[in-house]
């Protein structure tokens, strides 16, 4: 048996390299979560001792999961909530408005589409200080609805879902309408479950945007009751601070590890959605 | 215009912000590592003398970040853990209001001038901000590496180092076996520390970070005794004598590859744990022709101008002062205790040793960092400017110093020269 | 409505709240920027009237050398890790594009990097570089002796590198399964007809791969140059914009500006020139890179 066909040996032996790459820093992100010592964590830095666990111990994971001051399971109950509302609203309200803008009459539809391709490019984070100050105004600060808004306007996933509505057959909602549909039925009951693909692929964009955002939550939340993971954990690397490198591994783990475990569990769409995001831009 | 109406939305906002119920008081305080056992048993130390008050303390990481974002909102709790240096930019800004009246006198009487000194308001000459502590910089030695150096170990500011003798020592430590840099001036800590611990080298040389009678900067802060002063320590560094940033928080405690460290008293507890008799307490160098120059101060408690409920506030203000919280603060923290009544009761201060240093720095030699409302632009620009020193690239001092004039009086200028300040 | 058929309302109804928000969170505060732009406004109530001051912001950015010297440090990233990031993707999709043994395996653990939020990826690397001991530095004394090391974050020509590393690192599985949708869309006659000419790897490479993978190529360049201008939370977070200014980058220097030191007017001229300098830079790129099939 031939277990490398002509030509594979050499991305084989490239692919290895890489899952090193990969696999590497995990395996030490998780071997220091795992020591209690922080003193041992420091100065076995820079050993195999760092990367293969010597001893187990779950007193990390404890200590980040009870600390009053930074309490993790709030922070991930945030972040799960500011993520779930942003895709959910923003899939709904950006999918209808594609719709209008493939499928409807309105006059002055080719100036609104000109106005969402116009925003695509726009850098959000320009934007973040007049955001503030409007936030501010409005009483939004230290809120959820301040952290889903931004995401919510969303040029790109409306462009996203516009390309695929108008790349519909007229002749399905030409019939839709002998039988009486509305315009929002046409959307709802043809349209919407014809778009599962191009659903995940903007909710994947949107999620992993959610899921990095720093910037804004930094500078619209204070306490513990609507900060998201990310911030709680960039405070670790405050000033004054001595970094408690085994509690930040463990809180990397503990935020790292329902998201990987989600991903291996939908790894199919996931990688189709990823690749159909892309190729016909 | 509208802009004047957005800043009057924002006023409108703080005044709207909605007041905690008499007989619930939320504290937000930070997350550092030496106060946080002080604050972690606070809540329940408060209720045991104060059943009738519900109070919350809240650690807030990424303390900075988040006053700024509730201060935007208008929705600061009803009190708050602040710098004291940067209490009189509160104070002008009308963010916060004055304690002295919530606070008994017979508590105040005995508290440290320089505390008093950073918590009292110019202007109107009230106290805005107090704090259970006093804090001072020392030099911390390792005493088998000064030994093996044949270094001489100074017992008081009589005797303190002189920048000659400091720099001889540095060079004498940089040769000692497992020494990998001689000095650790705490790079890491970036931020405040940056002017808490290097203002006192060019205030000691008889420079300081603002003229504080005409308020400019310009030809004080990059006066030639700033230069030269902080071009002597750039020395150190190009030399490869101070640990850098990068090299974190413990290589002096932990790693023990540094010989001295530069670092607040905040550090004796973890300092005495990891050299025990090994650790040798040095009073600040004299830098110059004023003498052995240190820090002081630090952070204490604020009353936001939203608060109502001030008869609990007033409460708790009175508890956090008493002299056995103080005395409890000093013990847990390592900082010095603010009021002179709570010195007895005190395990770590009540008898001689090597911590009465504290005391006589702070008594003979502190500087109180300019209680103005520019000093967080003389903080930031300030402390840039020493991070771009002492960093890779090691970036031209008299430039540098230059730049933070400029800096600081420009942002004055812009502010109307921060009224009534500019007027007298 | 009385204009409008019921048809037509459903259809506004449908358009207005996507409408709406784009308008409250792009548009308005644009508005502000440019208007705040020409005033002394700070973030905090102040007991001073805000002033109108004419360009007086505009005219301090310019001759601001950090302002400069932010502009240049975020060139510098997009320059270094858009090329070395897309060349990474695209040898990572080949190579996980070919007929390997567990593929989906290697695929599944290429993808890993992306999942993790960048505060994650930066604690990670900030063991990874520390000093004087951490795993890179371990590496690098065995061939330069125990008491050497590199101060990769702390050193000024070393830190955009490093930042450089850790960034593509984070974000290479993204453009990596772009490629690979990319790769499978290349006609597999066109291999066999270069095979049959004797084309080596490479010139198969450059004459049949490279050229079909045009649009996806165009794309990819846009997202990650404009990506890579945003540069902000591991600058944040892990370099603070040092050494010696070496990281700052516009967005962070935008966020000292505004928010540490609250003064929104003066921000508000470097967003302004952000929000142009970025805009313009998309709009070449689409107009000198026309995908195929355009005219």
């Amino acid at each position: 048996m031939n277990l490398f066909p002509r030509g594979t040996l050499m991305p084989f032996l490239f692919a290895c390299v890489v899952a090193f790459g990969v696999l590497l820093p995990l395996m030490m992100m998780v071997t220091i979560s795992l020591n209690p010592d922080e003193q041992d964590i420091l100065v076995s830095m820079g050993t195999l001792k760092s990367f293969i666990p010597e001893v187990i111990s779950f007193q990390n994971y404890i200590d980040v999961w009870t600390d009053p001051a930074r309490p993790f399971f709030r922070y991930m109950m945030n972040t799960a909530i500011v993520t779930l509302a942003t895709l959910a609203i923003s899939i709904t309200i950006n999918s209808m408005a594609a719709f209008v803008v493939a499928q409807g009459s309105l006059p002055g539809k080719k100036g609104v589409l000109l106005f969402i391709v116009a925003t695509i490019a726009v850098p959000a984070e320009s934007l973040v200080l007049p955001q503030l100050i409007l936030a501010g105004k409005l009483g939004l600060v230290d809120t959820y609805v301040v952290q889903i808004l931004p995401g919510i306007a969303n040029a790109l996933s409306i462009f996203l879902f516009f390309q695929f509505f108008s790349r519909i057959p007229k002749d399905l909602f030409e019939a839709a309408e002998l039988d009486g549909f509305s315009f929002f039925q046409k959307y709802r009951h043809i349209a919407l479950p014809l778009s599962r693909p191009v659903i995940s692929a903007v909710a994947i964009l949107q999620f992993l945007e959610m899921w990095n955002a720093y910037l804004w939550p930094v500078m619209v939340t204070r306490g513990p009751e609507v900060r998201p993971l990310t911030v709680a954990m960039g405070a670790f690397f405050g000033t004054n601070q001595r970094i408690p490198w085994g509690d930040v591994m463990a809180f990397a783990v503990s935020m790292a590890v329902p998201v990987i475990l989600f991903f291996l569990l939908m790894q199919r769409q996931f990688i189709a959605s990823v690749m159909s995001s892309g190729v016909k831009g | 215009m509208t802009l004047n109406r957005l800043a009057g939305a924002s006023l409108l906002a703080l005044a709207l912000a909605v007041p905690a119920h008499a007989g619930e008081l939320t504290a937000w305080v930070t997350d550092a590592a030496a106060e946080k056992p002080y604050f972690d048993q606070l809540t329940d130390a408060f209720s045991a003398a104060h059943p009738e008050i519900a109070l919350n303390v809240v650690p807030v990481p990424g303390y900075v970040d988040a006053i700024q974002a509730a201060s935007v909102s208008g929705s600061l709790p009803d009190l708050i853990l602040l710098d004291g240096p940067n209490m009189a930019a509160s104070a002008w800004a009308g963010t916060i209001q004055p304690i002295g009246e919530l606070i008994d006198p017979a508590l105040l009487a005995d508290t440290m001038q320089g505390v008093i000194a950073q918590g009292t308001y110019g202007p109107d000459g009230k106290l805005y901000h107090i704090s259970p502590y006093d804090s001072t910089v020392l030099l911390w030695g390792n005493r088998s590496y000064l030994e093996k150096a044949g270094v001489r170990i100074p017992t008081g500011i009589d005797d303190a180092w002189t920048r000659e003798e400091f720099a001889a020592a540095v060079e004498a430590l940089s040769k000692v076996d497992g020494v990998r840099w001689p000095l650790d001036m705490k790079l890491n800590y970036g931020g405040e520390w940056m002017t808490y611990g290097f203002a006192p080298f060019i205030q000691s040389a008889g420079a300081d970070l603002i003229n504080r009678e005409t308020w400019t900067a310009e030809g004080t802060v990059n006066a030639p005794e700033a230069v030269s002063a902080i071009s002597k320590l750039q020395d150190w560094y190009k030399a490869g004598w101070i640990v850098p940033a990068s090299a974190g928080d413990n290589q002096f405690y932990g790693e023990k590859t540094a010989a001295l460290s530069w670092v607040g008293n905040w550090m004796w507890p973890p300092h005495d744990a990891g050299l025990g008799d090994d650790l040798v307490m040095m009073p600040a160098p004299s830098f110059g022709p004023n003498g052995v120059t240190t820090p002081n101060g630090g952070w204490g408690w604020s009353v936001p101008a939203t608060t109502t409920n001030l008869e609990d506030v007033s409460a708790f203000l009175n508890f956090v002062m008493s002299d056995a919280e103080v005395a409890k603060y000093a013990d847990i923290t390592g900082f010095a205790p603010s009021r002179a009544a709570a010195v007895p009761l005190t395990k770590k201060f009540s008898t001689p040793g090597a911590q009465d240093l504290f005391a006589v720095q702070g008594n003979c030699c502190a500087v109180v960092r300019p209680v103005h409302p520019a000093y967080p632009a003389i903080t930031l620009s300030w402390s840039r400017a020493m991070l771009n020193i002492f960093s890779d690239g090691a970036a031209d001092v008299q430039q540098e110093l230059d730049g933070v004039a400029q800096y600081i009086d420009l942002d004055i200028e812009d502010n109307a020269g921060y009224p009534p300040f500019g007027s007298n | 409505m009385p204009s409008f058929s019921n048809g037509r309302s459903q259809e506004v109804a449908m358009l207005v709240p996507a409408m709406l928000c784009l308008v409250l969170i792009i548009v308005v505060p644009f508005a502000l920027s440019v208007g705040f732009s020409f005033t002394d406004q700070r973030l905090m109530p102040r007991p001073i009237p805000t002033r109108f001051i004419g360009v007086t912001n505009y005219e301090r950015m310019f001759a601001d050398r950090l302002f400069w010297q932010a502009i240049g440090n975020t060139v510098l990233f997009t320059v270094l890790v858009v090329p070395f990031q897309l060349a990474i993707s695209l040898t990572v999709a080949m190579a996980l594009n070919a007929a390997i043994p567990f593929r989906g395996l290697f695929r599944t653990v290429a993808i890993l990097p992306l999942l993790l939020p960048i505060t994650v990826v930066v604690a990670i690397w900030a063991v990874l570089y520390r000093i004087p001991t951490g795993p890179l530095n371990a590496v690098y004394q065995l061939f330069a002796g125990s008491e050497n090391y590199i101060d990769f974050i702390g050193g000024s020509d070393t830190a955009m590198v490093a930042l450089v590393v850790l960034s593509a690192w984070a974000t290479f599985p993204y453009q990596m399964l772009i490629y690979l949708a990319g790769l499978q869309d290349v006609p597999g006659d066109l291999y066999e007809a270069a095979e049959l000419d004797g084309a080596t790897a490479w010139q198969r490479f450059r004459f049949v791969t490279w050229p079909s993978l045009r649009n996806v190529n165009i794309f990819l360049l846009i997202i990650t140059t404009i990506q890579a201008l945003k540069l902000f939370t591991q600058v944040s977070v892990m370099t603070r914009g040092g050494p010696n200014g070496s990281t700052t980058t516009i967005i962070y220097y935008l966020f000292q500006q505004g928010f540490t030191s609250q003064k929104i007017g003066y921000a508000s001229a470097i967003s302004v020139f952000f929000f142009v300098a970025v805009t313009t830079i998309a709009v070449l790129q689409r107009v000198f890179l026309k995908n195929e099939g355009e005219a």
